[in-house]
């Protein structure tokens, strides 16, 4: 049980907008809102996933803050019953359509979990009753792990946000609520269920430009149900600063160092090896498409840029690779370009032939489309999710947020990163044994001037024996 | 905050070894945390994963599920024939069927761990099964002298086979090789135990096997040239790796 600091009790719910209409709401109960959409369908970056879910892929991916003190369980359980109506789409349990998967209400109690060793394991979502996401606590350690069925970041983000004000709520902390932090009494508005891509699809664009495959990290994999999580930490405003030096943004600097990281192991790898024969690096930047193109969803919405380089070419030093991913991310991310992948994958799923391929047919197509027009075409991903942009309030009470990404057996090693503070935050989730392409991240950001702190949830001994 | 001398990350006062590179820390002031104190509990198990069903579990439900289809459907036929017939004809051959197939599907599931035994309660219940189909018409006949002979020798084969592809260090083309050499063995016994069983034991000596000896003759060069691939060419390489997609 969590330290009770002294003066702590309850504070009442500030009420962002009085003129708003407001339910008080008898906790996980109340079903008013989830009753007006039983069931309903998964967007359009959502469809793949249920397909390629099994034990080496979870499609979890994991946001955690680290508090000041232990956390407490039963006020922790407390906040989470008290904000689920709030979010009634993620309330729900996923099920098989004889065409397509969908989601249905789902009525279950959702329990705080106990932590583990390997976090982000896929829980068993054919079972009735399972939520794709769940809240888990270990010391003081209060995680989220969520499903990308269900939402991207932006959105896992804010349900977070939401629980960490709950839970200091419930301890006497006072939150104003607003557009990053929701109030669990409020109305959830028709917008947050929006499958935003249905909407800026436009008939007719043109399908983005096709690449051929990316180069891949070797190594052995881990035992199943295991997972590397390496997590280094470092100050924000050295990173800005060494960032501004290179003349770009945080995220610029930050996938310029991964793509670097990248050559740097296949450097190692291809020895002697003409560089002709050589793949390209290739690596997936997510992008909140939020910000190009205005919604108030809360489930899926972002897509990626791929910077890559062409290492038949010869060797890239620093300063190049950061102007190719500048240049890449400056193009790509523009609503036109955007366009272009929204498009097609809702033309594709809206295509009469495809939405009369029954299930289990469409489950083989999206796994094989997957490896060869999905992780085939990347080398691995890497996403800046940005500030934690926490309440004031409760801001000081949080040391440190991570986000995990869930890595597969075609990427094997991805990264996360998220700041909070001053305190930066970059997560690398691996199954392989191979520690090569992080330490390869770490090194290059240590020999750029910038202090590292890294931790693991396994020693090298774990990582094999387990 | 101790750090790692090759990658200059400092890491946790807990941590024995870098975890880039896996070299350990030194410790020149602070002792070590107590083991366990790290970032992540050290419990495995996750407290939600109760949906993975334990191997033993998994055989008992299989066992179960088969049972239950051979019931039904040992059921139904019967059921089917009594009803047209008024009396048990047909189905007492489909019934028989059924009962094998459960037999041959639950023996190695609930003989787990135990091939040997698996193989020869399998092999036991083909012939039960073989010889109970001849009864049915009220006389012992051909499951004797074609039936038994017959499964008892591809038994042979196939484990004497397996046996001998089990002691090979080297697993390539070599195995072909073994198996085109089973094959031929096993067609010459065949024809013979054919011919026997038709002819009569004393009149085995008029014809001798003849196309079993063809393909025998056929499939010998087939496996000396994979044995010879396998030593000089390929040089014992794995079969996984020659016909990798």
């Amino acid at each position: 049980m969590g330290v009770k600091h002294e003066g702590d009790a309850e504070a009442p719910r500030p009420r962002q907008d009085p003129s708003r209409p407001k339910v008080l709401r008898r906790d996980s109960d109340d079903r008013r809102y989830s009753d007006e959409h039983p069931w309903f369908a998964l967007d359009h970056a959502a469809i793949i996933y249920p397909s390629i879910l099994s034990d080496r892929v979870s499609a979890y991916y994991r946001i955690q803050a680290i508090l000041d003190e232990k956390v407490d369980i039963s006020l922790l359980q407390r906040a989470l019953d008290a904000l689920r109506p709030r979010f009634p789409y993620f309330q729900i349990e996923l099920r098989r359509g004889f065409f397509w998967f969908f989601f249905e209400r789902n009525d279950e109690p959702n329990l705080v979990v106990e932590d583990s060793k390997f976090p982000m394991q896929r829980l068993s979502s054919g079972r009735k009753g399972v939520y794709l996401y769940r809240v888990r606590a270990h010391a003081d350690r209060v995680s989220l792990e969520m499903c990308h069925i269900l939402t991207d970041g932006y959105g896992a983000m804010i349900y977070f946000r939401s629980l960490l004000a709950e839970y200091y709520r419930l301890k006497g902390v006072r939150t104003e609520y607003g557009p990053l932090v929701f109030d669990p009494s409020d109305t959830p508005g028709p917008g947050e269920w929006e499958d935003a891509f249905s909407r800026y699809a436009t008939l007719g664009a043109p399908g983005p430009a096709k690449i051929g495959p990316a180069w891949h990290l070797p190594g052995i994999g881990l035992p199943v149900h295991t997972m590397r999580v390496v997590t280094g930490e470092l100050s924000l405003s050295a990173a800005l600063a060494k960032a501004k030096e290179h003349g770009a943004t945080l995220t610029v600097y930050l996938s310029s160092v991964f793509l670097a990281a990248l050559q740097d192991v296949q450097d190692a790898e291809s020895g002697n090896a003409p560089r002709s024969r050589r793949l390209p690096l290739r690596l997936q930047v997510p992008a909140n498409l939020r910000n190009f193109f205005p919604s108030s969803t809360l489930r899926n919405f972002s897509l990626f840029a791929l910077p890559e380089l062409d290492t038949r070419l010869g060797h890239y030093e620093f300063p190049e690779i950061v102007a190719r991913v500048k240049a890449t991310m400056a193009l790509a991310f523009t609503p036109k370009e955007i366009m272009r992948t929204i498009t097609r994958n809702v033309a594709t799923a809206k295509h009469s032939v495809v939405r009369a391929v029954p299930l289990t047919m469409k489950n083989l197509i999206m796994r094989g489309l997957y490896r060869s027009h999905g992780e085939a075409l990347y080398s691995s991903l890497s996403t800046n999710v940005g500030q934690a942009r926490l309440p004031d309030s409760f801001a000081a009470r949080v040391r440190r947020i991570d986000v995990v990404l869930p890595s597969t057996p075609g990427l094997k090693t991805v990264g996360g990163m998220l700041s909070h503070g001053d305190a930066l935050s970059i997560s690398f989730g691996s199954v392989i044994e191979r520690r090569d392409l992080e330490r390869a991240f770490f090194t290059r950001l240590v020999r750029d001037g910038l202090k590292v702190r890294v931790e693991s949830n396994i020693g090298s001994a774990d990582g094999k024996d387990a | 905050m101790p750090y790692c001398s090759r990658c200059g990350v400092e890491v946790d006062d807990g941590a024995a070894e870098c975890p880039l590179c896996e070299a350990p820390i030194q410790r020149l002031d602070a002792p070590a945390a107590p083991p366990g104190d790290g970032p992540y509990p050290q419990r495995i198990i996750d407290p939600q994963d109760t949906y993975r069903l334990s191997r033993a579990e998994r055989r008992r439900i299989a066992v179960e599920i088969l049972s239950l289809i051979a019931i039904l459907g040992s059921g139904a036929l019967l059921l089917i024939n009594l009803l047209s017939s008024a009396d048990l004809g047909w189905s007492r051959y489909a019934v028989a069927s059924i009962v094998f197939g459960w037999t041959a599907a639950c023996l190695p599931i609930a003989l787990h761990g135990r091939p040997k035994a698996a193989v020869a309660a399998v092999g036991a219940a083909s012939i039960a099964f073989l010889v109970a189909l001849d009864a049915m018409d009220g006389a012992i006949g051909w499951s004797l002298s074609l039936g038994a002979p017959i499964a008892l020798t591809s038994f042979a084969a196939v484990l004497a086979t397996a046996a001998c592809i089990a002691t090979r260090r080297v697993k390539g083309l070599n195995l072909l090789g073994i198996g085109a050499i089973g094959l031929a063995a096993y067609l010459v016994a065949l024809e013979s135990l054919l011919r026997i069983g038709i002819l009569g034991l004393e009149r085995f000596g008029e014809a001798r096997p003849y196309w079993s000896l063809v393909a025998a003759l056929a499939l010998v060069p087939v496996a000396v040239f994979l044995f010879y691939l396998h030593g000089r060419v390929t040089r014992g390489a794995d079969l996984r790796k020659i016909f990798r997609l």
